[in-house]
């Protein structure tokens, strides 16, 4: 019961906050309010487009509730989503052009595995010589980003584009969409897929059980004989194989080719997720729908009134603050 | 209300929000200033929080204190400090990496921050108050090389050089308690918070039993006896324990052997610890045999806890060893499985268990990949049944007061200390490296826990065991070892002759 | 040249004597990027209806050091994990800054300052001097004084200074104001060298800062080496751009796989040490 009204207090103080902000830069706020609230759900087109985004940041929130688990900050996924999408979408280029249900698995694994790599590079200089991860993975993917930018516009461009873009994939590497004319296509399957396979892993299977305990503990877990290499390497190993695949996935359903900053935000998103959701893989489904919902309907407010595309922004900061400040659990323990 | 210008607890309730444990139900308290006081009573009691409350450290749920009169508000260790009230606890906080004189300086009462420490006239201050007190200190000295009774020191240098009042001593070891007695006779209050009832009777001038959380009364010491006390503290039924302590084993195992069963543990010159404290050993050579306890007693920061973790094979990045051989089962230190070897460590909260984790998840630990726990031995799936089954199997032998799915945290020390027990004793090892486990326990418990550990000692299981508790060495072992500084002094059959006093010599 | 490395260097320095206070207090402030930012909105909107550089470089650290300091505060208050609301910091105050300019000055990107400022080095030569100055003054207080002992005691154990009478908090607190001060500074001299705001004008400097105090072994001294390293490198990705004609899109993120690198070689140099 008390669970209950904690998510109804958090609801209506979520529910003041924007309309707040609303209040303060919309010159008819209650309109605004309205098309936020009811934009994402007035067309299929809007509606489809909610699912998409949502099922990114799922997986996303999936992979960085891995590495938070493990007591590890990831802050490279940024360019662990952007630099493997561009490595996965080269490769499908050079694949054949009817390359099919095959082509999609190359591209996507290829995007993984990059992924995967780069967030490796950070576990292992964490193991091996105590650089703080959260360190070494936002240098890294800084310069990666800029790498990927310039790789994108000059290297691999695509001269006929006026876009900044390589070329696009065959259209045989587009995954069956569900609900047209949205972007909107199985990936939203996929990422509850990943989602309930990862929470399946942390709590009911060993290999989980022993990350989550070094996480929590380092002194118990070597008492338990768990390894710290493994545990240090393998979560932001995973966390960077669901980067990879956000990665790839927003290229074969949305993007059909690498655009410079196509993916720009969702690295931090996936953060903001695992926060929301307590770094419990399934409920990152719930702390996605929240979150694009969000988008969606700073997109749709946009449209009708002065609303800019930063209010989204500050909404998104205001819930981080407001989960990680407890305002709830203290005033439950008052009551 | 003789009492009218000393301290006052009054109707003190203090609930713990983690484990619900109410620490404090209703204690109201007069304590007269320039006396001896003593808190006795069993783990749990109370007595640290009552205290913890006084001293600022703790907020009570309700009640009032007033200190010489006036209502009292404390809010902070800060609070109680200037009104001159101060508590020295028996888990010391410290900062290893500064000084004898930079721990003074925290610790006083006007920091001026901006003003330049002036090392010259604080040293003079230090000498002035070891002379007094005829304790020595290098001012430069840094905390983390001092031992245990030192660091207890600098704790006590730090309340004095404050001019503290009221100085609140938890478990305080001996030098402590003597320089406790020379602040009494200038007119101090000293409040001492003891498990020992001779403790109790020698050094108080008035005691005070509390009772899970309930005050028992309050007596002059000169008025009582030792089995009255007892008999407050632990309720009718179970003083007889507490007066006699585990002694009563001792009769049936004078007959101690001469020679050990087939030796189980061997250890042939051991040298090695923490390379970077005083925390090692040297040249260690012993052996445990079949069905015995043999307790090596020592003081935890000069060498027992390096011996400890270097026969466990724990904490390798900080114990290394650097030359000998460690044999448990003819293998090396944590080549083992969990069968054969079971350990119980010193810190139940950090290296035992996990504490937001719950009972099952920390009880499986050493078994966990354990194919008896999986929904089928192909599948390495855990079954929710499998789990549940060994976690009530547990929790019913050791009689553990909480269940499978409560967190470690929401179980009180004993308990805690019972699950973790039970996690080494349960698949029957046939060596058990165990360390200062009846700590901080109360007797009830502690017997419990030898209890099992004595199930599977008669059917051969050699147990080595590390403490710093002589008293419990004597009361459990059938050989002791015992070491001084880093080193085995000797091995010694524990028979009736063998006392604490005797022992105690050889160790300091 | 030296005049163009000393603008790129000292917002990264001011930025890192901050953050390396809060470490030394233990707790590392996340923000600073952001307040970078704050710092420089702050000063243009001074400069624009106040026209003085002097208030608005003070105003500028002030404000950022008290939203600091607030942060940190509230975080504490209610038992927040100061990584995450740092991070949070960081997510809004670009949101908060842009819906402002929106609505005052009624453009979400470059802000120019129109009127007349004091010369690039007289700009660059007195944000040197106030950078030594804070440098040294506060690394004497540091080592020499009880206020820098409290620090550096709140650092290495939170409650064995509380059980001493003393306030960890309040000392952590009062390390986030100075941190924010700086992040103030760093962010006016920003939009004073470049005449304007600019959106996301800190171009990830904070975050260079932060790695600075790694950089440097978290130590005084090895601050300074880590924002020269910086500068060198600077001057090298510059010098290679000119000579191989290569677009500076490419260098956007050089400083960063520079500074990554430094980190994995002193990572090394630490490992054969200890062994």
């Amino acid at each position: 019961m008390s669970r209950l009204l904690h998510s109804l207090y958090l609801i209506v103080l979520f529910i003041v906050i924007i309309f707040t902000i609303l209040l303060l830069i919309s010159p008819e706020p209650v309109m605004a309010f309205e098309d936020f609230v009811t934009g994402p759900f007035s067309n299929i087109y809007n509606t489809g487009n909610l699912f998409a985004i949502a099922a990114i940041l799922i997986i996303c929130g999936t992979g960085v509730s891995i590495s938070f688990q493990a007591g590890l900050f990831n802050l490279g996924g940024e360019a662990q989503i952007y630099s493997s999408a561009l490595v996965g979408t080269l490769v499908g280029l050079a694949l054949p052009e009817g390359s099919g249900f095959f082509g999609i698995l190359v591209v996507i694994i290829i995007s993984m595995i990059t992924g995967a790599a780069i967030a490796t590079i950070s576990g292992f200089l964490r193991y091996r010589y105590h650089i703080h991860e959260l360190i070494s993975s936002f240098l890294l993917s800084g310069g990666l980003l800029s790498l990927t930018d310039f790789l994108i516009s000059n290297t691999f461009r695509d001269s006929k584009s006026f876009l900044q873009t390589t070329s696009k994939l065959p259209e045989s590497f587009y995954l069956p969409s569900i609900l047209p004319p949205s972007n909107l296509t199985i990936t939203i399957l996929i990422a509850c897929t990943v989602a309930c396979i990862l929470w399946f892993w942390l709590y009911k299977m060993a290999g989980g059980y022993e990350m989550r305990v070094f996480g929590l503990n380092k002194d118990f877990a070597e008492f338990g004989n768990i390894s710290s290499r493994r545990y240090t390497i393998l979560p932001l190993m995973i966390n960077g194989a669901c980067f990879g695949l956000a990665g790839a996935l927003m290229i074969l359903s949305t993007q059909h080719a690498a655009i410079v900053g196509f993916s720009a935000g969702y690295g931090w998103n996936g953060i903001v997720i695992a926060l929301i959701a307590a770094n419990n893989p399934i409920m990152t489904i719930p702390a996605a729908f929240l979150l694009a919902w969000v988008e969606t309907g700073t997109r749709t407010a946009m449209a009708g009134s002065s609303v800019s595309l930063e209010m989204s922004e500050v909404i998104r900061g205001m819930i981080l603050l407001m989960i990680t400040l407890r305002f709830f659990k203290n005033r439950r323990s008052r009551s | 209300m003789k009492n009218h210008e000393g301290i006052q607890l009054q109707h003190i309730h203090k609930t713990y929000a983690s484990n619900q444990v109410h620490a404090c139900d209703d204690i109201s308290l007069s304590l007269e200033l320039g006396l001896k006081h003593i808190i006795v009573g069993e783990n749990g009691a109370g007595k640290s929080t009552i205290m913890k409350i006084l001293s600022g450290d703790i907020r009570p749920d309700s009640g009032k204190i007033f200190y010489r009169g006036a209502p009292v508000s404390l809010t902070h260790p800060e609070d109680a400090l200037n009104l001159g009230i101060g508590m020295i606890h028996q888990v010391l906080h410290f900062f290893p990496e500064l000084t004898v004189r930079e721990h003074l300086i925290l610790g006083m009462k006007d920091l001026k921050p901006l003003k330049k420490i002036d090392s010259e006239s604080i040293d003079a201050h230090i000498a002035q108050i070891c002379k007094t007190y005829n304790i020595s200190f290098s001012p430069d000295e840094k905390v983390e090389h001092l031992d245990a009774v030192s660091r207890q020191l600098t704790a006590l240098l730090a309340l004095i050089s404050r001019n503290v009042e009221v100085f609140i001593l938890d478990e305080p070891p001996q030098e402590v308690l003597m320089i406790a007695q020379r602040l009494n006779e200038e007119g101090k209050t000293i409040i001492v918070i003891t498990h020992n009832i001779n403790d109790a009777i020698s050094f108080g001038d008035e005691v005070t039993v509390l009772r899970g959380g309930t005050l028992q009364g309050s007596y002059e010491t000169s008025t009582i006896t030792r089995e009255f006390l007892a008999n407050r503290i632990m309720g009718d039924h179970d003083s007889q324990m507490l007066l006699s302590g585990g002694k009563k084993r001792l009769s049936h195992q004078s007959d101690s052997r001469d020679l050990i069963g087939n030796p189980l543990v061997i250890l042939e010159h051991v040298s090695g610890g923490d390379l970077d404290s005083q925390d090692q050993v040297e040249d260690i050579s012993l052996e445990v045999g079949q069905g015995e306890t043999l307790a090596v007693v020592g003081i935890r920061d000069n060498g027992l806890k390096a011996l400890e973790s270097l026969v466990a094979g724990y904490k390798q990045s900080t114990y290394r060893q650097t030359s000998g051989r460690i044999r448990i089962l003819g293998k090396r230190a944590r080549e083992s499985s969990y069968d054969e070897v079971g350990y119980i460590p010193s810190e139940r909260l950090s290296t035992g268990g996990a504490v937001s984790m719950s009972v099952i998840e920390n009880l499986i630990m050493p078994w966990r990949r354990d194919r008896a726990l999986f929904r089928s031995s192909r599948i390495p799936i855990y079954s929710s049944k499998r789990l549940n089954k060994v976690a009530k199997d547990v929790i019913r032998d050791f009689s553990i007061k909480g269940s499978t799915q409560d967190s470690l945290l929401s179980l009180s020390g004993g308990n805690i200390q019972k699950l973790i027990t039970a996690r080494a004793l349960h698949h029957e090892p046939q060596v058990l490296i165990c360390a200062d486990i009846s700590w901080g326990l109360d007797i009830k418990t502690r017997e419990a826990l030898f209890n099992a550990i004595e199930v599977l000692k008669s059917r051969g299981m050699a147990v080595l065991f590390f403490t710093s508790e002589v008293n419990t060495a004597i009361d459990e072992a059938d050989r002791i070892a015992i070491l001084r500084r880093g080193r085995l002094v000797s091995i010694i059959k524990n028979t009736e002759k063998v006392t604490a006093q005797s022992i105690g010599e050889m160790m300091l | 040249m030296i005049q163009s490395l000393m603008i790129y260097s000292l917002p990264i320095f001011l930025a890192a004597l901050g953050g390396y206070l809060t470490d030394k207090a233990g707790i590392l402030n996340i923000a600073i990027e952001g307040l970078i930012l704050c710092g420089a909105f702050i000063t243009f909107i001074f400069i624009y209806f106040l026209d003085s550089i002097f208030i608005a470089v003070i105003m500028a650290a002030v404000l950022t050091g008290l939203l600091s300091a607030g942060f940190a505060g509230l975080t504490m208050r209610f038992k927040g994990n100061i990584f995450i609301t740092g991070l949070a910091m960081n997510l809004l105050i670009p949101g908060v800054i842009t819906l402002i300019s929106k609505r005052v000055f009624l453009t979400g990107g470059v802000l120019q300052i129109t009127s007349t400022i004091v010369t690039t080095e007289t700009l660059v030569l007195g944000f040197l001097f106030l950078s030594c100055m804070i440098y040294l003054i506060s690394i004497y207080l540091l080592k020499n004084t009880q206020a820098g002992l409290l620090v550096r005691a709140t650092g290495l154990n939170r409650r064995a200074l509380e059980v001493r009478g003393g306030n960890p908090s309040r000392v952590q607190v009062l390390t986030f104001l100075f941190s924010g001060f700086m992040c103030g500074l760093s962010g006016a001299m920003l939009t004073l060298t470049v005449h304007a705001y600019v959106p996301n004008i800190s171009s990830g400097k904070g975050w260079l800062a932060l790695a600075a105090i790694y950089l440097g072994n978290q130590k005084a001294t090895g601050l300074i080496y880590a924002v020269l390293f910086f500068a060198i490198a600077e001057v090298l990705a510059n010098l290679a751009q000119g000579t191989f004609d290569l677009p500076s899109s490419l260098f956007v993120g050089f400083p960063y796989l520079v500074t990554f690198i430094g980190l994995i070689i002193r990572g090394m140099i630490d490992r054969t040490r200890r062994s």
